[in-house]
Protein backbone atom coordinates (compact mmCIF):
# COMPACT_ATOMS: atom_id res chain seq x y z
CA UNK A 1 0.00 0.00 0.00
CA UNK A 2 1.54 3.24 -1.10
CA UNK A 3 1.20 6.64 0.52
CA UNK A 4 -2.20 8.27 0.08
CA UNK A 5 -2.55 10.06 -3.18
CA UNK A 6 -2.86 13.79 -2.91
CA UNK A 7 -4.18 16.10 -5.52
CA UNK A 8 -1.85 19.06 -5.60
CA UNK A 9 -2.12 21.52 -8.44
CA UNK A 10 -3.80 18.91 -10.61
CA UNK A 11 -4.73 19.35 -14.19
CA UNK A 12 -8.48 18.66 -14.45
CA UNK A 13 -7.75 15.96 -17.06
CA UNK A 14 -5.42 14.18 -14.65
CA UNK A 15 -7.97 14.42 -11.89
CA UNK A 16 -10.77 13.17 -14.11
CA UNK A 17 -8.62 10.28 -15.29
CA UNK A 18 -7.64 9.30 -11.75
CA UNK A 19 -11.23 9.38 -10.55
CA UNK A 20 -12.33 7.21 -13.45
CA UNK A 21 -9.41 4.86 -12.90
CA UNK A 22 -10.04 4.38 -9.20
CA UNK A 23 -13.80 4.04 -9.63
CA UNK A 24 -13.26 1.44 -12.34
CA UNK A 25 -10.76 -0.48 -10.21
CA UNK A 26 -13.09 -0.41 -7.20
CA UNK A 27 -15.87 -1.75 -9.38
CA UNK A 28 -13.62 -4.41 -10.91
CA UNK A 29 -12.46 -5.80 -7.60
CA UNK A 30 -16.06 -5.69 -6.32
CA UNK A 31 -17.02 -7.87 -9.25
CA UNK A 32 -14.18 -10.26 -8.37
CA UNK A 33 -15.37 -10.21 -4.75
CA UNK A 34 -18.89 -11.08 -5.81
CA UNK A 35 -17.49 -13.86 -7.96
CA UNK A 36 -15.66 -15.30 -4.96
CA UNK A 37 -18.72 -15.09 -2.72
CA UNK A 38 -20.93 -16.59 -5.41
CA UNK A 39 -18.53 -19.46 -5.98
CA UNK A 40 -18.30 -20.37 -2.30
CA UNK A 41 -22.07 -20.07 -1.90
CA UNK A 42 -22.71 -22.42 -4.79
CA UNK A 43 -19.86 -24.91 -4.43
CA UNK A 44 -18.58 -24.66 -0.83
CA UNK A 45 -15.03 -25.39 -2.01
CA UNK A 46 -12.06 -23.41 -3.21
CA UNK A 47 -11.70 -25.79 -6.14
CA UNK A 48 -12.76 -24.06 -9.33
CA UNK A 49 -12.54 -20.63 -7.70
CA UNK A 50 -9.63 -19.45 -9.81
CA UNK A 51 -11.23 -20.50 -13.08
CA UNK A 52 -14.36 -18.63 -12.05
CA UNK A 53 -12.60 -15.30 -11.51
CA UNK A 54 -9.56 -15.72 -13.77
CA UNK A 55 -10.46 -13.29 -16.53
CA UNK A 56 -11.40 -10.46 -14.17
CA UNK A 57 -8.34 -11.06 -11.99
CA UNK A 58 -5.95 -11.01 -14.94
CA UNK A 59 -7.52 -7.82 -16.26
CA UNK A 60 -7.80 -5.79 -13.09
CA UNK A 61 -4.56 -6.89 -11.46
CA UNK A 62 -2.63 -6.16 -14.66
CA UNK A 63 -4.33 -2.76 -14.96
CA UNK A 64 -2.49 -1.79 -11.77
CA UNK A 65 0.51 -1.12 -14.02
CA UNK A 66 -1.13 2.25 -14.62
CA UNK A 67 -0.23 3.15 -11.06
CA UNK A 68 3.44 3.02 -11.97
CA UNK A 69 2.76 5.52 -14.75
CA UNK A 70 0.78 7.69 -12.35
CA UNK A 71 3.71 7.81 -9.92
CA UNK A 72 6.27 8.32 -12.71
CA UNK A 73 4.37 11.23 -14.28
CA UNK A 74 3.77 12.73 -10.86
CA UNK A 75 -0.01 12.94 -11.04
CA UNK A 76 0.00 10.76 -7.96
CA UNK A 77 2.43 11.50 -5.16
CA UNK A 78 3.92 8.06 -4.65
CA UNK A 79 7.43 6.71 -4.73
CA UNK A 80 7.98 5.26 -8.20
CA UNK A 81 10.35 2.52 -7.11
CA UNK A 82 8.09 1.35 -4.31
CA UNK A 83 5.01 1.36 -6.52
CA UNK A 84 6.86 -0.53 -9.24
CA UNK A 85 8.02 -3.20 -6.79
CA UNK A 86 4.53 -3.69 -5.39
CA UNK A 87 2.77 -3.83 -8.74
CA UNK A 88 5.41 -6.09 -10.26
CA UNK A 89 5.24 -8.50 -7.36
CA UNK A 90 1.47 -8.87 -7.79
CA UNK A 91 1.64 -9.06 -11.58
CA UNK A 92 4.53 -11.49 -11.23
CA UNK A 93 2.55 -13.86 -9.02
CA UNK A 94 -0.50 -13.70 -11.29
CA UNK A 95 1.26 -14.14 -14.63
CA UNK A 96 4.33 -16.04 -13.45
CA UNK A 97 2.98 -18.50 -10.90
CA UNK A 98 -0.79 -18.80 -11.02
CA UNK A 99 -1.94 -18.33 -14.59
CA UNK A 100 0.65 -20.56 -16.32
CA UNK A 101 0.65 -23.40 -13.77
CA UNK A 102 -2.69 -25.22 -13.85
CA UNK A 103 -1.76 -27.44 -10.92
CA UNK A 104 -1.77 -24.38 -8.65
CA UNK A 105 -5.35 -23.35 -9.47
CA UNK A 106 -7.06 -25.58 -6.95
CA UNK A 107 -4.51 -25.34 -4.14
CA UNK A 108 -5.12 -23.68 -0.78
CA UNK A 109 -3.02 -20.60 -1.39
CA UNK A 110 -5.42 -19.35 -4.06
CA UNK A 111 -8.47 -18.62 -1.90
CA UNK A 112 -6.16 -17.11 0.73
CA UNK A 113 -4.58 -14.60 -1.62
CA UNK A 114 -7.84 -14.00 -3.49
CA UNK A 115 -9.68 -13.03 -0.33
CA UNK A 116 -6.79 -10.92 0.94
CA UNK A 117 -6.18 -9.11 -2.34
CA UNK A 118 -9.86 -8.54 -3.11
CA UNK A 119 -10.79 -6.99 0.22
CA UNK A 120 -7.59 -4.96 0.30
CA UNK A 121 -8.00 -3.61 -3.22
CA UNK A 122 -11.68 -2.75 -2.90
CA UNK A 123 -10.94 -0.66 0.17
CA UNK A 124 -7.75 0.83 -1.26
CA UNK A 125 -9.35 2.01 -4.49
CA UNK A 126 -12.41 3.22 -2.61
CA UNK A 127 -10.10 5.19 -0.32
CA UNK A 128 -8.29 6.79 -3.29
CA UNK A 129 -11.61 7.63 -4.95
CA UNK A 130 -12.82 9.43 -1.86
CA UNK A 131 -9.48 11.25 -1.47
CA UNK A 132 -9.82 12.51 -5.03
CA UNK A 133 -13.37 13.65 -4.42
CA UNK A 134 -12.29 15.55 -1.35
CA UNK A 135 -14.07 13.88 1.56
CA UNK A 136 -13.10 10.53 2.98
CA UNK A 137 -15.46 8.83 5.43
CA UNK A 138 -13.56 7.79 8.54
CA UNK A 139 -14.78 4.20 8.19
CA UNK A 140 -12.88 3.87 4.91
CA UNK A 141 -9.70 5.25 6.47
CA UNK A 142 -10.13 2.97 9.44
CA UNK A 143 -10.68 -0.10 7.27
CA UNK A 144 -7.74 0.70 5.05
CA UNK A 145 -5.35 1.07 7.95
CA UNK A 146 -6.73 -1.72 10.11
CA UNK A 147 -7.65 -4.72 7.96
CA UNK A 148 -4.10 -4.99 6.66
CA UNK A 149 -3.09 -6.41 10.03
CA UNK A 150 -4.90 -9.61 9.08
CA UNK A 151 -5.03 -9.39 5.30
CA UNK A 152 -1.35 -8.72 4.68
CA UNK A 153 -0.10 -11.89 6.43
CA UNK A 154 -2.98 -13.81 4.84
CA UNK A 155 -2.07 -12.62 1.35
CA UNK A 156 1.64 -13.24 1.79
CA UNK A 157 0.96 -16.75 3.09
CA UNK A 158 -1.29 -17.45 0.12
CA UNK A 159 1.41 -16.22 -2.26
CA UNK A 160 4.16 -18.26 -0.64
CA UNK A 161 1.96 -21.36 -0.63
CA UNK A 162 1.15 -20.86 -4.31
CA UNK A 163 4.82 -20.44 -5.21
CA UNK A 164 5.64 -23.59 -3.24
CA UNK A 165 2.89 -25.55 -5.00
CA UNK A 166 4.12 -24.38 -8.39
CA UNK A 167 7.68 -25.66 -7.90
CA UNK A 168 7.22 -29.30 -8.84
CA UNK A 169 5.03 -28.68 -11.94
CA UNK A 170 7.47 -25.98 -13.11
CA UNK A 171 10.47 -28.24 -12.63
CA UNK A 172 8.77 -31.12 -14.43
CA UNK A 173 7.59 -29.05 -17.37
CA UNK A 174 10.79 -26.95 -17.60
CA UNK A 175 8.62 -23.97 -18.48
CA UNK A 176 10.19 -20.53 -19.01
CA UNK A 177 13.60 -22.17 -18.91
CA UNK A 178 16.56 -22.25 -21.27
CA UNK A 179 19.25 -24.88 -21.05
CA UNK A 180 22.73 -25.26 -22.52
CA UNK A 181 23.92 -25.73 -25.17
CA UNK A 182 22.38 -22.84 -27.14
CA UNK A 183 23.59 -19.96 -29.28
CA UNK A 184 23.17 -17.37 -26.54
CA UNK A 185 25.47 -19.31 -24.20
CA UNK A 186 22.98 -18.53 -21.48
CA UNK A 187 20.78 -20.62 -19.22
CA UNK A 188 17.93 -19.92 -16.86
CA UNK A 189 16.06 -22.41 -14.72
CA UNK A 190 12.66 -20.94 -13.85
CA UNK A 191 12.30 -23.41 -11.01
CA UNK A 192 15.41 -21.94 -9.38
CA UNK A 193 14.23 -18.39 -10.08
CA UNK A 194 10.99 -19.14 -8.19
CA UNK A 195 12.87 -20.61 -5.26
CA UNK A 196 15.01 -17.48 -5.36
CA UNK A 197 11.99 -15.23 -4.79
CA UNK A 198 11.04 -16.92 -1.53
CA UNK A 199 13.74 -15.38 0.71
CA UNK A 200 12.66 -11.90 -0.41
CA UNK A 201 9.29 -12.44 1.20
CA UNK A 202 10.98 -13.06 4.52
CA UNK A 203 13.30 -10.11 4.08
CA UNK A 204 10.69 -7.56 3.10
CA UNK A 205 7.57 -8.69 4.95
CA UNK A 206 8.62 -7.55 8.47
CA UNK A 207 9.76 -4.14 7.22
CA UNK A 208 6.64 -3.48 5.18
CA UNK A 209 4.30 -4.83 7.84
CA UNK A 210 5.73 -2.63 10.57
CA UNK A 211 5.87 0.32 8.22
CA UNK A 212 2.11 -0.10 7.75
CA UNK A 213 1.67 0.00 11.52
CA UNK A 214 3.54 3.29 11.61
CA UNK A 215 1.36 4.59 8.78
CA UNK A 216 -1.67 3.46 10.73
CA UNK A 217 -0.63 5.45 13.78
CA UNK A 218 -0.27 8.57 11.66
CA UNK A 219 -3.46 8.11 9.64
CA UNK A 220 -5.67 7.33 12.62
CA UNK A 221 -4.03 9.92 14.83
CA UNK A 222 -3.00 7.40 17.44
CA UNK A 223 0.52 8.59 18.10
CA UNK A 224 1.64 11.21 20.62
CA UNK A 225 0.57 14.70 19.52
CA UNK A 226 3.32 16.58 17.66
CA UNK A 227 5.44 18.63 20.11
CA UNK A 228 4.99 22.42 19.88
CA UNK A 229 7.83 24.25 18.13
CA UNK A 230 10.63 25.18 20.53
CA UNK A 231 11.22 28.89 20.85
CA UNK A 232 14.64 29.97 22.06
CA UNK B 1 37.31 33.30 17.89
CA UNK B 2 35.53 30.49 19.64
CA UNK B 3 34.09 27.75 17.46
CA UNK B 4 31.29 25.43 18.57
CA UNK B 5 30.99 22.12 16.81
CA UNK B 6 27.46 20.66 16.75
CA UNK B 7 26.26 17.37 15.38
CA UNK B 8 24.41 18.13 12.15
CA UNK B 9 21.67 15.59 12.86
CA UNK B 10 21.07 15.87 16.62
CA UNK B 11 22.31 19.48 16.97
CA UNK B 12 24.06 18.40 20.16
CA UNK B 13 27.25 20.23 21.07
CA UNK B 14 30.18 17.94 20.37
CA UNK B 15 32.97 20.26 21.47
CA UNK B 16 34.22 23.84 21.54
CA UNK B 17 37.39 24.91 19.82
CA UNK B 18 39.03 27.95 21.34
CA UNK B 19 41.36 30.58 20.02
CA UNK B 20 40.73 29.77 16.36
CA UNK B 21 41.86 32.50 14.00
CA UNK B 22 39.47 33.51 11.24
CA UNK B 23 41.83 32.49 8.47
CA UNK B 24 41.92 28.88 9.63
CA UNK B 25 40.93 26.45 6.88
CA UNK B 26 38.46 23.60 7.22
CA UNK B 27 41.36 21.19 6.65
CA UNK B 28 43.09 22.62 9.73
CA UNK B 29 39.86 22.38 11.73
CA UNK B 30 39.76 18.70 10.81
CA UNK B 31 43.26 18.16 12.12
CA UNK B 32 42.42 19.95 15.36
CA UNK B 33 39.21 17.91 15.66
CA UNK B 34 41.16 14.70 15.22
CA UNK B 35 43.44 15.66 18.08
CA UNK B 36 40.36 15.88 20.29
CA UNK B 37 38.69 12.76 18.90
CA UNK B 38 41.50 10.52 17.63
CA UNK B 39 39.13 8.02 16.02
CA UNK B 40 37.90 10.58 13.52
CA UNK B 41 40.61 10.85 10.93
CA UNK B 42 40.10 13.87 8.65
CA UNK B 43 38.78 11.80 5.71
CA UNK B 44 35.70 10.78 7.64
CA UNK B 45 34.97 14.27 8.94
CA UNK B 46 32.69 16.67 7.15
CA UNK B 47 31.58 20.13 8.18
CA UNK B 48 28.71 22.33 7.14
CA UNK B 49 27.87 25.89 8.05
CA UNK B 50 24.17 25.04 8.37
CA UNK B 51 22.60 21.69 9.34
CA UNK B 52 21.24 21.05 5.85
CA UNK B 53 23.85 22.96 3.90
CA UNK B 54 26.55 21.78 1.55
CA UNK B 55 29.69 20.06 2.76
CA UNK B 56 32.42 22.66 3.14
CA UNK B 57 35.58 22.42 1.08
CA UNK B 58 38.86 21.78 2.85
CA UNK B 59 40.44 24.97 1.56
CA UNK B 60 37.66 27.32 2.75
CA UNK B 61 38.57 29.60 5.64
CA UNK B 62 36.32 30.56 8.54
CA UNK B 63 36.30 34.21 7.49
CA UNK B 64 34.90 33.24 4.07
CA UNK B 65 31.99 31.52 5.80
CA UNK B 66 30.73 34.59 7.71
CA UNK B 67 30.28 32.78 10.98
CA UNK B 68 30.48 35.80 13.26
CA UNK B 69 32.26 36.07 16.63
CA UNK B 70 30.64 32.96 18.10
CA UNK B 71 30.87 30.56 15.24
CA UNK B 72 28.97 27.32 14.86
CA UNK B 73 29.92 24.51 12.55
CA UNK B 74 27.91 21.35 11.98
CA UNK B 75 29.76 18.04 11.93
CA UNK B 76 28.79 14.92 10.01
CA UNK B 77 30.56 11.60 10.31
CA UNK B 78 31.04 10.16 6.83
CA UNK B 79 31.62 6.71 8.25
CA UNK B 80 34.68 4.52 7.91
CA UNK B 81 36.54 5.45 4.74
CA UNK B 82 38.69 3.54 2.35
CA UNK B 83 41.02 4.93 -0.30
CA UNK B 84 39.97 5.00 -3.95
CA UNK B 85 43.08 3.11 -4.97
CA UNK B 86 42.34 0.40 -2.43
CA UNK B 87 38.82 0.01 -3.77
CA UNK B 88 40.05 -0.13 -7.37
CA UNK B 89 42.71 -2.74 -6.57
CA UNK B 90 40.15 -4.96 -4.83
CA UNK B 91 37.42 -4.64 -7.38
CA UNK B 92 39.79 -5.26 -10.32
CA UNK B 93 41.94 -8.11 -9.01
CA UNK B 94 38.84 -10.08 -8.01
CA UNK B 95 37.69 -10.64 -11.61
CA UNK B 96 41.22 -11.71 -12.58
CA UNK B 97 41.15 -14.59 -10.11
CA UNK B 98 37.48 -15.40 -10.40
CA UNK B 99 37.55 -15.77 -14.18
CA UNK B 100 40.52 -18.13 -14.02
CA UNK B 101 38.72 -20.39 -11.54
CA UNK B 102 36.20 -21.06 -14.30
CA UNK B 103 38.76 -21.07 -17.12
CA UNK B 104 40.72 -23.84 -15.45
CA UNK B 105 37.43 -25.58 -14.63
CA UNK B 106 38.12 -26.06 -10.96
CA UNK B 107 36.10 -28.92 -9.42
CA UNK B 108 32.47 -28.49 -8.34
CA UNK B 109 31.78 -25.74 -10.86
CA UNK B 110 30.96 -28.00 -13.79
CA UNK B 111 30.29 -31.72 -13.96
CA UNK B 112 33.13 -33.61 -12.25
CA UNK B 113 34.23 -35.28 -15.47
CA UNK B 114 35.23 -31.83 -16.81
CA UNK B 115 37.34 -30.80 -13.82
CA UNK B 116 40.70 -29.36 -14.91
CA UNK B 117 39.93 -30.01 -18.56
CA UNK B 118 40.58 -27.51 -21.31
CA UNK B 119 38.16 -26.21 -23.94
CA UNK B 120 38.71 -27.30 -27.53
CA UNK B 121 37.60 -23.90 -28.82
CA UNK B 122 40.29 -21.31 -29.52
CA UNK B 123 37.93 -18.45 -28.76
CA UNK B 124 37.63 -19.62 -25.15
CA UNK B 125 41.38 -19.23 -24.67
CA UNK B 126 41.28 -15.90 -26.48
CA UNK B 127 38.51 -14.75 -24.17
CA UNK B 128 40.53 -15.66 -21.08
CA UNK B 129 43.44 -13.62 -22.41
CA UNK B 130 41.22 -10.63 -23.25
CA UNK B 131 39.38 -10.64 -19.95
CA UNK B 132 42.60 -10.96 -17.98
CA UNK B 133 44.26 -8.26 -20.08
CA UNK B 134 41.35 -5.91 -19.45
CA UNK B 135 41.57 -6.20 -15.67
CA UNK B 136 45.37 -6.27 -15.58
CA UNK B 137 45.32 -3.04 -17.52
CA UNK B 138 42.92 -1.59 -14.98
CA UNK B 139 45.17 -2.57 -12.08
CA UNK B 140 48.21 -1.03 -13.76
CA UNK B 141 46.29 2.13 -14.59
CA UNK B 142 45.29 2.41 -10.95
CA UNK B 143 48.96 2.21 -9.97
CA UNK B 144 50.53 4.35 -12.67
CA UNK B 145 48.00 6.42 -14.54
CA UNK B 146 44.99 7.59 -12.57
CA UNK B 147 45.03 10.71 -10.43
CA UNK B 148 42.09 10.82 -8.03
CA UNK B 149 40.51 14.09 -7.02
CA UNK B 150 38.98 12.53 -3.90
CA UNK B 151 41.10 10.59 -1.44
CA UNK B 152 38.49 8.24 0.02
CA UNK B 153 35.02 6.80 -0.25
CA UNK B 154 32.71 5.19 2.35
CA UNK B 155 33.68 1.61 3.08
CA UNK B 156 30.32 0.17 2.07
CA UNK B 157 31.14 1.20 -1.50
CA UNK B 158 33.99 -1.30 -1.36
CA UNK B 159 31.63 -4.19 -0.71
CA UNK B 160 29.06 -2.98 -3.20
CA UNK B 161 31.60 -2.42 -6.00
CA UNK B 162 33.42 -5.70 -5.42
CA UNK B 163 30.12 -7.60 -5.45
CA UNK B 164 29.26 -6.04 -8.79
CA UNK B 165 32.56 -6.78 -10.53
CA UNK B 166 33.23 -10.16 -9.00
CA UNK B 167 29.69 -11.49 -9.52
CA UNK B 168 29.52 -10.41 -13.13
CA UNK B 169 32.97 -11.85 -13.80
CA UNK B 170 31.82 -15.18 -12.37
CA UNK B 171 28.58 -15.10 -14.33
CA UNK B 172 30.31 -14.41 -17.66
CA UNK B 173 33.15 -16.82 -16.98
CA UNK B 174 30.74 -19.62 -16.10
CA UNK B 175 29.19 -19.62 -19.55
CA UNK B 176 32.25 -18.88 -21.66
CA UNK B 177 34.22 -21.71 -20.04
CA UNK B 178 31.29 -24.11 -19.87
CA UNK B 179 31.83 -27.55 -21.43
CA UNK B 180 28.63 -26.93 -23.43
CA UNK B 181 29.82 -23.53 -24.74
CA UNK B 182 28.79 -22.81 -28.34
CA UNK B 183 31.25 -20.69 -30.38
CA UNK B 184 30.18 -17.79 -32.60
CA UNK B 185 27.52 -18.52 -35.20
CA UNK B 186 29.43 -16.63 -37.89
CA UNK B 187 32.67 -18.31 -37.03
CA UNK B 188 36.13 -16.82 -37.42
CA UNK B 189 34.87 -13.61 -39.05
CA UNK B 190 32.71 -12.84 -36.04
CA UNK B 191 35.42 -13.76 -33.57
CA UNK B 192 38.03 -11.63 -35.33
CA UNK B 193 35.84 -8.57 -35.68
CA UNK B 194 34.81 -8.83 -32.03
CA UNK B 195 38.47 -9.13 -31.06
CA UNK B 196 39.45 -6.19 -33.25
CA UNK B 197 36.81 -3.97 -31.68
CA UNK B 198 37.94 -5.10 -28.24
CA UNK B 199 41.61 -4.35 -28.88
CA UNK B 200 40.96 -0.98 -30.50
CA UNK B 201 38.70 0.08 -27.65
CA UNK B 202 41.20 -1.06 -25.02
CA UNK B 203 43.82 1.10 -26.72
CA UNK B 204 41.31 3.92 -26.98
CA UNK B 205 40.40 3.70 -23.33
CA UNK B 206 44.07 3.70 -22.32
CA UNK B 207 44.74 6.69 -24.59
CA UNK B 208 41.98 8.67 -22.92
CA UNK B 209 43.25 7.81 -19.45
CA UNK B 210 46.72 8.98 -20.41
CA UNK B 211 45.26 12.16 -21.91
CA UNK B 212 43.37 12.88 -18.67
CA UNK B 213 46.55 12.37 -16.71
CA UNK B 214 48.55 14.82 -18.76
CA UNK B 215 45.68 17.29 -18.51
CA UNK B 216 46.09 17.63 -14.77
CA UNK B 217 49.42 18.62 -13.19
CA UNK B 218 50.72 16.24 -10.53
CA UNK B 219 49.34 16.88 -7.02
CA UNK B 220 46.67 19.31 -8.12
CA UNK B 221 42.91 18.92 -8.50
CA UNK B 222 42.67 21.51 -11.24
CA UNK B 223 40.26 20.85 -14.09
CA UNK B 224 40.66 21.85 -17.75
CA UNK B 225 38.62 21.21 -20.88
CA UNK B 226 39.90 17.93 -22.36
CA UNK B 227 40.87 18.07 -26.03
CA UNK B 228 42.35 15.74 -28.63
CA UNK B 229 46.11 15.20 -28.39
CA UNK B 230 48.51 13.74 -30.96
CA UNK B 231 47.06 10.28 -30.30
CA UNK B 232 44.33 9.60 -32.89
CA UNK B 233 42.25 7.69 -30.34
CA UNK B 234 41.75 10.97 -28.48
CA UNK B 235 39.93 12.47 -31.46
CA UNK B 236 36.79 11.07 -29.80
CA UNK B 237 37.05 14.07 -27.44
CA UNK B 238 35.68 16.11 -30.33
CA UNK B 239 32.43 14.18 -29.97
CA UNK B 240 32.02 13.26 -26.30
CA UNK B 241 33.10 14.48 -22.88
CA UNK B 242 33.88 11.00 -21.56
CA UNK B 243 35.37 8.95 -24.41
CA UNK B 244 36.91 6.61 -21.85
CA UNK B 245 33.42 5.35 -21.07
CA UNK B 246 32.57 5.14 -24.76
CA UNK B 247 35.62 2.97 -25.38
CA UNK B 248 34.90 0.86 -22.29
CA UNK B 249 31.41 0.10 -23.59
CA UNK B 250 32.93 -0.66 -26.99
CA UNK B 251 35.42 -3.10 -25.47
CA UNK B 252 32.70 -5.11 -23.78
CA UNK B 253 30.51 -5.10 -26.88
CA UNK B 254 33.48 -6.40 -28.85
CA UNK B 255 34.06 -9.07 -26.22
CA UNK B 256 30.35 -9.97 -26.28
CA UNK B 257 30.32 -10.36 -30.07
CA UNK B 258 33.51 -12.38 -29.94
CA UNK B 259 32.21 -14.78 -27.29
CA UNK B 260 28.52 -14.59 -28.34
CA UNK B 261 27.48 -14.81 -24.72
CA UNK B 262 24.34 -13.09 -23.46
CA UNK B 263 25.63 -12.36 -19.94
CA UNK B 264 28.48 -10.36 -21.51
CA UNK B 265 25.98 -8.25 -23.45
CA UNK B 266 24.02 -7.72 -20.25
CA UNK B 267 27.21 -6.69 -18.43
CA UNK B 268 28.05 -4.26 -21.24
CA UNK B 269 24.63 -2.63 -21.05
CA UNK B 270 24.45 -2.45 -17.27
CA UNK B 271 27.92 -0.91 -17.27
CA UNK B 272 26.81 1.50 -19.95
CA UNK B 273 23.84 2.54 -17.86
CA UNK B 274 26.05 3.42 -14.89
CA UNK B 275 28.68 5.12 -17.04
CA UNK B 276 26.01 7.13 -18.84
CA UNK B 277 24.83 8.49 -15.50
CA UNK B 278 28.40 9.47 -14.59
CA UNK B 279 29.08 10.90 -18.06
CA UNK B 280 25.93 13.04 -18.03
CA UNK B 281 26.92 14.46 -14.64
CA UNK B 282 30.50 15.15 -15.72
CA UNK B 283 29.24 16.71 -18.95
CA UNK B 284 26.88 18.96 -17.00
CA UNK B 285 29.72 20.01 -14.69
CA UNK B 286 32.00 20.80 -17.61
CA UNK B 287 29.35 22.98 -19.21
CA UNK B 288 28.74 24.78 -15.92
CA UNK B 289 32.42 25.29 -15.20
CA UNK B 290 33.55 26.37 -18.68
CA UNK B 291 31.46 28.90 -20.56
CA UNK B 292 33.37 28.11 -23.75
CA UNK B 293 32.73 24.37 -23.59
CA UNK B 294 32.27 22.96 -27.12
CA UNK B 295 28.56 22.83 -27.75
CA UNK B 296 28.52 19.98 -30.25
CA UNK B 297 30.00 17.58 -27.68
CA UNK B 298 27.76 14.98 -26.11
CA UNK B 299 28.36 13.09 -22.88
CA UNK B 300 29.04 9.47 -23.83
CA UNK B 301 27.67 8.54 -27.25
CA UNK B 302 28.58 10.76 -30.23
CA UNK B 303 25.58 12.74 -31.48
CA UNK B 304 23.18 10.61 -29.46
CA UNK B 305 23.72 11.03 -25.71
Amino acid sequence: MTAPQTTRKQSPIAQAWLIMYNVAMTAGWLVIGLGIVNHFYKHRTHKGLYRQVEKQLLFFQTAAIFEIIHAATGIVRSNVMLTTMQVFSRVGIVWGVIQPVAQVHNTEGIPMLMVAWTITEIIRYLYYTFMLLGTTPYIVVWLRYSLFTVLYPLGVSGELLSIYNSLKPVRDSQMYSLFLPNQLNFSIDYHIVLIGTIPFYFIFFPQLYFHMFAQRKKALGLGPPPSPKKTN
Amino acid sequence: MELQILDSKTKQKLCTLERISSNTTIDSIKEIYQRKFPNYYPERQSFKSSPKGKLLKGSETLSELNLGAEGVLYFKDLGPQVGWSTVFYCEYTGPLFVYLLFYFRLPYIYDSKFAFTSSPDDVVHLAAICHSFHYMKRVLETKFVHRFSHGTMPIKNLFRNCSYYWSFAAWMAYYINHPLYTPATFGTMQICSGLAVFVLCELGNLSIHLAFRSLRPSGSTQRKIPTATGNPFTLLFNFVSCPNYTYEFGSWVGFAVMTQTLPVFIFAFVGFGQMAIWALAKHRNYKKEFSNYPRSRKAILPIVL
